[in-house]
């Protein structure tokens, strides 16, 4: 088998094994699943184009989550430049159901750094500071973001704000 | 009744397993296809560069035009060649700002409960001198302020914002593809005396009359550790940036110089270092800097291993950490020191959940050998903080303040009815001597005051401070 092929087959066996963990990571980024997808697609043919660094990389998972936060930063630029962030955050989606909509909303109003370090720590089971590491803050800092995402969830849950959702924006 | 912070989680997770049913529609081929697709325009762009570079080239030498473009440049406004060589340095103005708080308070008012000011980090210089690094994040924009207390943390003085950067600016470490590259943030405060200290990472800033006052001291790269003792204050400066979408650092640079002033300069013999990890994330893997004056001991712990010097930064070797369990064999290390220079090291692995296995060891020679493994509760990642060679807190996520005062053979839980949940954790701790210690919560109750907790007398009982929200 050509070295080609092997290493397509090692990039397809590792896209199947995390692309549902990417994912929804990418949906409470964006609270929109299909874009969530798109977002999801495009990390992985990042991955694919830099494959002969991503290959031998000791945790291309991580790597992956990096790109796709970066891929959701310029995203949120071009929608801030373009004029057209979405008001409803999951209006364009066929969401699971109404109260998964509801928190996935609610977490993509929260501040930037909150949210991602909610996604990380309580969505993708990552430990306090593999969280700091790929946020590049110090622990105490990301224990911090955590207790204020939460609080603030908790609060919202509570009492949901009647205003416009909308997204906030990402690391600006 | 169930915890509200369990439930939250548990609604988290079926909400991701949920959007996650749609992941068998996503096809590897379609990630190949656009993949190759990148890869080819990727080339095509390289080419036209390096065409366009070859082209401007064969211009200028055909063109007299060199020494017109040499005048040109050498009077460009708002640039300035420092006498030091390999300096230059811009007259743009600093965009350090000072703010009113009245005028942030109307700022905020419009905003909404992330404008709440976020006590950052805590530092006391004795019992009754300390500071509070206060952050208030506008969508926009972050404010870097503190607060005073000059009684034990029973009152606190506000002071204007000394600094305001990107919220991207809110991780003290370089290397984020988007960060401010002069960047201003600061996420950390120290105090050496009464009198200096500082807060930093990314940014640095000095102050020399108690934190009424803070100016920025001009780095090279973020910094990302101080310390302070016996008139010395040393900096570690780090360099970061993206490569292939990898993030890959440049060697950390320790700097030095004299409490009080405002000048550093690089120790002439750099700790060797240990590399790091090439790859996404080299936060976790910068060093921190311990000093002890008794003995000229200046260690810089990494994951990897001990830089240490006994000759005040002349010298220096290599030391390794002894965690060999399986359980904490390849996870987080976190060094700290007490003041009679031991040093304190936990090694963390990973159960899940936050709820790591630890092991505690102790040294009393610099690294050279350890004593242990001290077993430490579960709990969330972190590391103690050593108040003497006998007395330990140990603020953790998900977990009570633990306290040890036999030099870390058993801990107790401390203020369990308000970190006791599986989330809580103090905002800041500081600690001074074997009895006084701060605790904040970030949180409190509805509508989220923050609260600080102070014993005098090691933890046996607490007062309570609501802090101005």
């Amino acid at each position: 088998m050509a070295e080609g092929d092997v290493e397509r087959q090692k990039f397809e066996r590792w896209y199947l094994e995390s692309r549902t963990a990417l994912l929804a990571a990418a949906y409470f980024y964006v609270g929109s699943v299909h874009d969530a997808a798109d977002l999801t697609q495009e990390t992985y043919a990042r991955a694919w184009q830099h494959w002969d660094q991503v290959s031998p990389h000791a945790n291309k998972e991580a790597w992956s989550r990096q790109v796709l936060h970066n891929l959701v930063v310029a995203r949120w630029r071009r929608l801030r430049l373009e004029r057209s962030r979405p008001a409803e955050v999951a209006s364009a989606t066929d969401p699971p159901d109404a109260m998964h909509v509801d928190i996935a909303r609610l977490v993509a109003r929260l501040p930037a750094n909150q949210r991602r370090a909610l996604i990380l720590h309580d969505i993708l089971d990552l430990r306090i500071d593999d969280v700091a590491a790929e946020m590049r803050a110090p622990a105490g800092t990301v224990r911090s973001w955590l207790s204020r995402g939460r609080a603030t969830l908790l609060a919202q849950r509570e009492s949901p704000p009647t205003s416009v959702t909308r997204e906030q924006p990402v690391n600006e | 009744m169930s915890d509200p912070n369990d439930d939250l989680t548990t609604q988290l997770k079926e909400a991701a397993l949920a959007a996650a049913r749609i992941a068998v529609e996503l096809d590897p081929t379609e990630a190949v296809r656009r993949g190759t697709q990148l890869r080819h325009r990727a080339r095509i762009r390289r080419w036209v560069l390096s065409s366009t570079v070859a082209l401007g080239v064969v211009v200028i030498f055909l063109v007299p035009l060199p020494h017109l473009l040499l005048r040109h440049q050498s009077t460009r406004p708002g640039v300035t060649t420092s006498t030091r060589p390999g300096v230059t340095t811009s007259t743009r103005p600093s965009t350090t700002t000072s703010t009113n708080p009245s005028n942030l308070a109307s700022e905020c008012a419009s905003s909404a409960s992330d404008c709440l000011p976020y006590p950052a980090a805590m530092t006391f210089a004795d019992s009754t001198h300390g500071l509070m690094l206060v952050e208030t994040c506008l969508p926009t924009v972050c404010r870097a302020s503190v607060e005073i207390s000059s009684d034990g943390g029973t009152h606190w003085q506000p002071r204007s914002s000394f600094v305001s950067f990107p919220p991207s600016d809110l991780v003290n470490f370089p290397g984020y593809p988007d960060s401010n590259p002069n960047q201003h943030g600061v996420n950390a405060i120290d105090l050496a005396d009464a009198v200096d200290g500082w807060a930093y990472g990314p940014g640095l800033f000095v102050t020399h009359d108690g934190g009424r006052q803070f100016h920025r001291i001009k780095v090279q790269a973020s910094v990302i550790a101080v310390a302070a003792a016996a008139g010395t204050v040393w900096v570690l400066e780090q360099r970061c940036f993206l490569k292939h979408e990898l993030n890959e650092c440049a060697r950390s640079v320790l700097l030095t110089g004299p409490i009080g002033g405002d000048t550093l300069t690089p120790v002439a013999n750099q700790p060797p270092g240990f590399p790091l990890a090439q790859g996404y994330s080299p936060g976790a893997q910068f060093p921190t800097v311990i000093v002890h004056p008794g003995v000229d001991l200046v260690v810089l712990a990494s994951v990897s291993g001990l830089d240490v010097s006994t000759d005040a930064g002349r010298t220096w070797h290599q030391e390794p950490y002894p965690c060999r369990s399986p359980d904490v064999s390849s996870e987080g290390r976190t060094v700290s020191a007490d003041p009679s220079g031991s040093l304190w090291l936990v090694c963390t692995g990973q159960i899940g959940g936050g709820f790591e296995s630890k092991e505690l060891w102790r040294s009393f020679n610099g690294g050279q050998s350890w004593l242990g493994p001290y077993s430490l509760p579960s709990g969330g990642y972190g590391g103690v903080i050593a108040a003497t060679s006998t007395v330990a807190w140990a603020p953790w996520n998900r977990a009570p303040i633990y306290h040890s005062t036999d030099g870390g053979h058993s801990w107790h839980p401390l203020l369990t009815s308000h970190f006791n949940g599986a989330f809580g954790a103090p905002a800041a701790f500081s600690d001074v001597g074997s009895d006084d210690a701060w605790a904040i919560d970030p949180i409190g109750e509805k509508p989220f005051p923050r609260t600080l907790y102070r014993t005098t007398n090691g933890g046996r009982s607490w007062s309570t401070v609501r802090l101005n929200a």
